[in-house]
């Protein structure tokens, strides 16, 4: 093997020749008759022949044994465990503008979006280039892996002068996580975690979801995009060769006081900061997903933990419990997707004689159907996916009133998977807390465009 | 799943395989690109062909790799000689979410499956909720592969494997 590694082509050839030399001498004996000859000439082709081809066999084995020495790691090209490729039909893959490596093991890419809103019924209108987030994602080692992704929101600009931050906009790590990789059915996982709490916020990203504005159940009730700073674990089970079952169970900080506003509860504004937890109390979060055959999944969400520090009002000990269940469904073209999300807050009893109720809830069911697949250019890729949705958020289920609805309908076309334009028009009603009269109805049209690079 | 795995479980009946290295004309590249919609850098293809033990070629293996959300997929494409996918097999998924894209009851819906086949989320394969970017990537090195086969092995070269025998 030693001596085909380092034999030239023009050394094969030459090995070639003095197989075939010493035949061809033969052949010119003097003794020789023409039928001998023929034979003496058919066989020499065929060992010409065996020999090409055994010298090209050489030839792909020399590429390949070269080609994985430029590697620095001994382990397999096609090793499950390996992220260094040595076939020339995997190298291409980082010649894609969306990924680029640095390192041994280190990608980047990210999502972008841009918005036009124009409220109709407010006369107002304005561009946001709503996100910017790219993402890093790197192969520590096999087991080892970190990803992050860091969010630029509304064109973030920020100045500081003489020690005093300006600006608009806003930047913060979405996310930023180790995971050692144990086993399919157990691994770990400790960072700034995007909490499991339902599934949109799991998979929020703008170039994948159909429609403009997160469902309003994902803002109020389930604050997406929620992350928080913690610990646990996840994996997967498959329970028969149809079925799977997944999990994310994590330890993290959990909500503040904050959430309790003169409003009423808004989970939102207590999201748990990473440098410090007001009552060292933890939260568990956790996610349970169960799909019995492929296009059907059902996952149910609980987030749990105490969140007020013991001062003011607050005792220390009231906890907040949020549930999420989900389901998505699809057959063909038609994909049916929704999220129901609940709130039970204890409130200290300033807060309940204040009048504020500290049970919520929400939910959206969505559906969307493609077609024109091809329609316009690029016809190989191109594809059009028409959506309603319905959503209702209750900010006070004990109480009367206090609720948002909208309705929105929307058309978008992605020239190629990872983008989409989309043109959705929204029907708002908010109904005033103690009113069961819903408010006049608040148009918009909510145009954007969202792609992965 | 190495290589040879893949390839015992796409082909169970291997016996011998060779392989070659067929390189993509920039012609070719172009009428690819055409037909996929999408830039394909490669200038060339390994292809290993698998023959069963009474000599017959019972198809061609490529190993393909396509990003996922942030990481690669490295996976085996086999193909029939009338151009068909006999099965896929995933040898690397290094995402932490959407594994089920290495399971059969996933991978089972990409059997049969033809060239002029829309291989496309929401119309011939169904979607892994939270694993969309990767079943896009799926079907994109899938179909690839089913084109770079269709052009590359038409009719002549599946005589010429006969000849070899």
């Amino acid at each position: 093997m030693q001596l085909c590694n380092t034999l030239s082509l023009r050394g094969r050839l030459a090995l070639i020749a003095a197989c075939v030399v010493p035949s061809l001498a033969h052949a010119q004996d003097s003794t020789a008759t023409p039928d001998s000859v023929a034979r003496m000439i058919d066989r020499l082709q065929r060992e010409v022949i065996e020999l090409r081809a055994e010298a090209a066999r050489q030839n792909t084995r020399i590429m390949e044994l070269d080609e994985r020495a430029a590697t620095p790691t001994p382990a397999s090209a096609l090793d499950s465990n390996s992220t260094r490729r040595t076939l020339a039909s995997a190298r291409g893959i980082y010649g894609k503008p969306f990924v680029k490596r640095f390192g041994s093991g280190t990608s980047l890419g990210g999502y972008v979006d841009v918005e036009y809103s124009n409220a109709i019924d407010a006369h107002t209108s304005v561009f946001d280039q709503r996100r910017l987030i790219p993402f890093i994602f790197s192969e520590i080692t096999d087991r080892l892996h970190f990803g992050t992704e860091i969010e630029f929101e509304h064109a973030a600009k920020i100045e500081v002068d003489e020690g005093e931050a300006e600006g608009a906009g806003e930047i913060k790590v979405e996310f930023a996580t180790l995971d050692y990789a144990i086993h399919e059915r157990f691994n770990v996982r400790g960072g700034l975690l995007l909490s499991p709490l339902g599934r949109f916020n799991l998979v929020h990203d703008s170039p994948v979801n159909d429609l403009t504005d997160r469902p309003l159940v994902d803002r109020d009730i389930l604050p997406s995009t929620l992350s928080e700073p913690g610990v646990g674990v996840f994996g997967t089970i498959y329970p028969s060769a149809r079925s799977l079952l997944s999990y994310e169970l994590y330890l993290v900080n959990g909500f503040t006081s904050d959430i309790v506003t003169a409003e009423g509860v808004r989970v939102r504004k207590g999201v748990g900061l990473s440098e410090t937890d007001n009552n060292f109390g933890k939260s568990v979060v956790g996610r349970l997903a169960l799909s019995p055959f492929l296009g059907l999944e059902v996952g149910a969400s609980l987030h749990r933990g105490r969140y007020a520090s013991a001062d003011g009002d607050f005792s220390g000990q009231e906890r907040l419990t949020i549930t999420a269940l989900d389901a998505t469904w699809q057959r063909g073209a038609l994909e049916v997707l929704g999220e129901y999300g609940r709130v039970k807050a204890g409130l200290p009893p300033s807060a309940v004689l204040a009048g504020l109720d500290g049970e919520q809830e929400g939910y959206y069911v969505q559906a969307n159907y493609h077609f024109g697949h091809g329609l316009v250019p690029p016809i190989a890729s191109s594809v059009f996916t028409a959506v309603v949705r319905w959503d209702e958020v209750d900010f006070a289920r004990a109480t009367t009133g206090d609720v948002a609805r909208r309705f929105t309908t929307g058309l978008n076309w992605r020239p190629v998977e990872d983008a989409a334009l989309k043109a959705d028009f929204q029907w708002n009603w908010r109904t005033a807390p103690g009113s069961s009269t819903r408010g006049d109805v608040d148009r918009r049209v909510r145009v954007s465009m969202a792609s992965y690079f | 799943m190495t290589r040879e795995q893949a390839l015992h479980e796409i082909f169970p009946e291997v016996v011998r395989i060779e392989t070659e290295r067929r390189p993509i004309s920039t012609e070719s590249r172009g009428a690819l690109e055409r037909t996929l919609g999408r830039h394909i850098p490669e200038r060339d293809v390994e292809v290993t062909l698998v023959f069963a033990g009474d000599g017959s070629l019972r198809g061609y293996a490529v190993v393909a790799e396509e990003i996922g959300k942030y990481r690669p997929i490295t996976f085996m494409v086999g193909v029939t000689p009338d151009a068909t996918v006999r099965d896929v097999a995933v040898m690397a998924y290094r995402e932490s979410r959407g594994g089920d894209v290495r399971r059969r009851r996933f991978l089972a819906q990409y059997r049969g499956k033809r060239p002029a086949d829309p291989i496309d989320s929401n119309r011939d394969i169904i979607n892994i909720s939270g694993a969309t970017i990767s079943v896009r990537s799926m079907n994109a090195g899938v179909k690839r592969v089913l084109a770079e086969i269709a052009m590359l092995y038409p009719v002549a070269p599946r005589a010429a494997a006969a000849s070899r025998e």
